[in-house]
């Protein structure tokens, strides 16, 4: 039994119906034939049946024939040797391809290496393989199905390009481990091509592929050295020295290779360049810029950093939306003024801070209706204010409570008592032991999140020499290093209360004079006014909900019209869409309620995945060795057994034996003698009528 | 006795109605213009002729009998797609005028044999009708048919003083003709 290298080609054969059709055609003439009387004549129309009949079942086999020999030379049969197909039957596999598609597959020959290694892959298809050739990059999804037709694979081989988006090993390995679950192949295998950069890594520690299943590893990203330059991040600050309308724009540049000199880096606002700048960048170094101070419209505009573009293009531009920066206004409400808070909160850009400086006794009802957040600097909350500061945070605002010498027990308003967390104690001198420090923070706290990162603030630098402790037992975010709580947080009603065990004015502490200080304000300010930051940019890949984009209420069923970088327009939401939208391309995308095309759009930018443009490699073992079932000895890249080796490929069976020349010289002869059948019985039927 | 004018024979080379030509011929003969005069123009008028249109042998042979007093010879050659009875009705007059009658069957092959394979729509050429034919089907009771006419057609004819004659298109009618009259003299020679 020959197999067949592209067998979607015998779907040719249904072209016999031509011959067919034509020879059932013919049985009736279109033109009636002129007879001298009919009066010896019966009416007898041709019935159904004899219509079915072939007129010339020679010349319809002959053509039959030769169609059904052209569709099988184009499947490219190929003769197995005597046993081959019970060897086959044994030793046939079923082989998944992961192609990593992902953004980092543009750099160099990258992809062209890939594909070569999957047409080597569809090359080594033995008598009874298949693949199922999978794309990954955020995402994997299958390309083909399982199948041993080559020209199907190379079709969808063909099909695929590099995206802009993320590689996540994790989706990929999932879904082979899906597709050779449903196989019953004897030999099954996995071949994972990619460049393994190292921010493709998200598999779960219990990851296995079965026993018995064979993993290959291509890795396309050794070579050599990359060389790249690109922007890699967009900053913007508000322009101090201007009204506040004015931002200041600045970019990091990153180079990979050697240094550059006079590179042009452009700003465009709103689709306009507005500055133009020239850089030097170091070798395998980086740079800042910043272009003068722009003004910025009251509705969001896009804007790009862009740089001269190299070969990896993806990365030379740089997406945001520019905004006014918003404010958050602050009442500061403290009986001695003190510098350092109200400098600290005045340096804020992403929120700005408005501070209103109030004495204890001098907070008006319109003071509490301006602001979202109150700060008790030193702890004295007068009686008078006590309900109206209740009210103020049950209906949702926020209140930073700082318990410095005005704060003791007894002194607190009992109407107010809700907006303690515990009880007050007598203060702790620690000056003695050159003061506390903090310890036992909790940086998963969104209060303190900010401060998780290695290089994300020193908590611990402060030194405090007298501390009221609290008296409670929930919501503590810091401890000193005695145990007592520094500070808590609990909610009331519809707002957060913070809890700071001493002052932020410097004479309890020397915490305004550390480097944390101002982060620190502004991370527990930005908490407390329940402040959520809109970034200017995402990264391709991520899933937004347009809902929150917009700004407006979650609705299931309302769907939102985009219109993609490229121009490329599709639906979100409503009952049967994605609920998100999904950025698959650099650039920026437009979001605008369904129905509505005037409507102002949310505007949306995306850029490359950071993770990304980090090109430091991982060893693909790393990815045998976790995929592996523990005590399975690695497989090396050539997977084909003894047994299999001595079946030689059938795509190389196939050149050699050229099967479908001899078909095609049957079809030609086929044809010949259908052209003279037919010009004979044509000449004999003329003959005759 | 007028003789009819004959026309330019280019106007006659226009005439495609075998029925004005076959009028214009008669009268011609009748009228004496088969005179080696007129015998070319009639000649090229009966060569230029176009078999269409129906058919009247009963009013043609009634003409020819009414203006022809001599006693004479007379050929009718025809496909004789008319009952038997029609036709001997039509030439009684001749023989009962005493004139020699000869009828001259003459078909085309095809017409005695019915060889025709595919089913077809035949059209008659005399009446324009159509009629879808399964030739398979219909032969055999065609060529019955057929051949009960011929024969029908012999016998009547012959039973009216009539000679009959069966002819082939495939052959040339002078040929047929000459071998014919060849027997007759033979006959009457023999008698």
């Amino acid at each position: 039994m020959p197999a067949l290298l592209a067998p979607l080609f015998l779907l040719g054969v249904a072209a016999v119906a031509w011959p067919l059709i034509a020879h059932l055609a013919e049985r009736e003439r279109p033109d009636a034939v002129g007879f001298p009387s009919l009066a010896f004549l019966e009416r007898t129309p041709a019935p159904l049946t004899s219509r079915r009949q072939l007129r010339d079942p020679l010349l319809f086999a002959l053509r039959a024939l030769a169609i059904a020999a052209l569709a099988f030379a184009f499947a490219r049969p190929v003769i197995a040797p005597r046993g081959a197909a019970a060897l086959a039957a044994t030793q046939r596999r079923d082989v998944v391809v992961l192609l990593d598609r992902s953004f980092s597959m543009r750099v160099g020959d990258r992809w062209a290496r890939a594909r070569a290694a999957v047409e080597k892959e569809i090359g080594a298809l033995t008598l009874g393989d298949r693949i199922t050739l999978v794309a990954f990059d955020r995402q994997a999804h299958a390309v083909t199905l399982t199948t041993g037709d080559a020209a199907a694979l190379k079709a969808g081989l063909d099909s695929l390009a590099p995206t802009d988006a993320p590689t996540r090993l994790a989706p990929a390995i999932a879904l082979a481990q899906q597709r050779l679950a449903a196989s019953d192949a004897p030999r099954k295998a996995v071949v994972v091509i990619s460049d393994f950069h190292r921010s493709m890594w998200d598999l779960a520690a219990d990851a296995r592929l079965a026993p018995g299943t064979a993993l290959t590893t291509v890795d396309v990203g050794s070579g050599g050295p990359i060389v790249n330059h690109g922007v890699r991040a967009v900053e913007v600050k508000r322009d101090r020295a201007g009204n506040g309308e004015r931002i200041v724009v600045g970019a990091r540049l990153a180079n990979a290779g050697p240094a550059i000199t006079g590179v042009r880096v452009r700003l465009d606002v709103a689709g306009r360049q507005v500055e133009e700048k020239r850089v030097d960048l170091p070798k395998d170094g980086g740079a800042t810029i910043a272009f003068a101070p722009v003004v910025v419209p009251p509705d969001p505009v896009q804007a790009r950093v862009s740089l001269d573009a190299d070969a990896l293009a993806g990365d030379d531009a740089y997406h945001v939306v520019l905004t006014r920066a918003p404010v958050v206004p602050v009442l500061l409400v403290a009986a001695r003024e003190s510098p350092f808070l109200p400098r600290a909160l005045a340096v804020g850009d992403d929120p700005a801070f408005e501070v209103i400086t109030r004495a204890p006794d001098a907070v008006g009802p319109a003071d509490l209706a301006k602001v979202r957040v109150v700060i008790l600097a030193d702890g004295a909350l007068p009686r008078a204010l006590a309900p109206r500061l209740l009210a103020f945070v049950e209906q949702g605002g926020g209140l930073i409570t700082a318990l410095g010498e005005r704060a003791m027990p007894g002194t607190w308003p009992s109407a107010a008592r809700a907006l303690l967390p515990g009880s007050l104690r007598a203060t702790t001198e620690r000056i003695a032991q050159g003061g506390a420090v903090l310890g036992g923070v909790d940086r998963q706290h969104p209060a303190l999140s900010v401060f998780a990162g290695a290089h994300a603030g020193d908590l611990g630098a402060p030194r405090f020499y007298r501390y009221r402790p609290i008296d409670t037992t929930a919501g503590i975010l810091a401890r000193f290093d005695d145990g007592g709580v520094a500070l808590t947080e609990h909610q009331v009603v519809g707002g957060h209360v913070i809890t700071f065990a001493s002052t932020f004015d410097g004479l309890w502490n020397d915490l305004p004079r550390q480097p944390v200080f101002v982060p620190l304000m502004h991370q527990l300010v930005r908490f407390a006014a329940r402040y959520r930051a809109v970034p200017r940019a995402y990264a391709v890949g991520s899933a937004l909900l347009p809902a929150e984009l917009a700004g407006v209420p979650r609705d299931a069923a309302a769907r939102w019209s985009v219109i993609a970088p490229g121009g490329e327009r599709w639906s979100v939401g409503g009952a049967a869409l994605s609920p998100t939208l999904d950025l698959v391309h650099a650039g920026i995308h437009e979001l605008r309620p369904g129905g509505n095309p005037a409507a102002r759009p949310v505007l949306v930018a995306a850029n490359i995945d950071p993770g990304e443009l980090d090109f430091t490699p991982f060893d693909p073992a790393r990815l045998v060795n976790a995929l592996l079932p523990p005590g399975a000895a690695p497989v090396a890249a050539s997977t084909a057994t003894a047994q299999a080796a001595e079946l030689a490929t059938l795509a190389e069976r196939e050149a050699r034996q050229s099967t479908w020349w001899y078909l095609l010289a049957a079809v030609a002869l086929l044809l010949a003698a259908e052209t003279w059948l037919a010009w004979r019985t044509r000449a004999v039927r003329a003959t005759v009528e | 006795m007028t003789a009819p004018a004959i026309p330019d024979p280019a106007v006659l080379a226009r005439i495609g109605d075998l029925e004005l030509v076959a009028r214009w011929v008669v009268e011609g003969f009748l009228s004496g213009l088969h005179s080696a005069r007129h015998l070319p123009h009639l000649l090229h008028v009966l060569a230029r002729a176009i078999a269409a249109g129906k058919g009247n042998l009963a009013g043609a042979v009634a003409q020819v009998a009414a203006r022809q007093r001599r006693r004479g010879f007379f050929m009718l050659v025809s496909d004789l797609y008319e009952p038997a009875t029609d036709v001997v009705n039509a030439i009684a007059p001749l023989t009962g005028a005493g004139h020699d009658v000869i009828v001259v069957q003459v078909l085309d092959p095809a017409e005695r044999t019915f060889p025709f394979e595919d089913a077809t729509t035949f059209r008659d050429l005399e009446s324009g009708a159509r009629m879808p034919v399964t030739p398979g089907k219909v032969r055999t009771a065609y060529r019955a048919r057929m051949g009960a006419h011929l024969e029908a057609m012999r016998a009547r004819l012959t039973a009216h003083r009539a000679d009959y004659l069966l002819a082939d298109t495939s052959e040339p009618l002078d040929r047929v003709l000459f071998d014919y009259l060849l027997r007759r003299e033979f006959l009457r020679t023999a008698n």
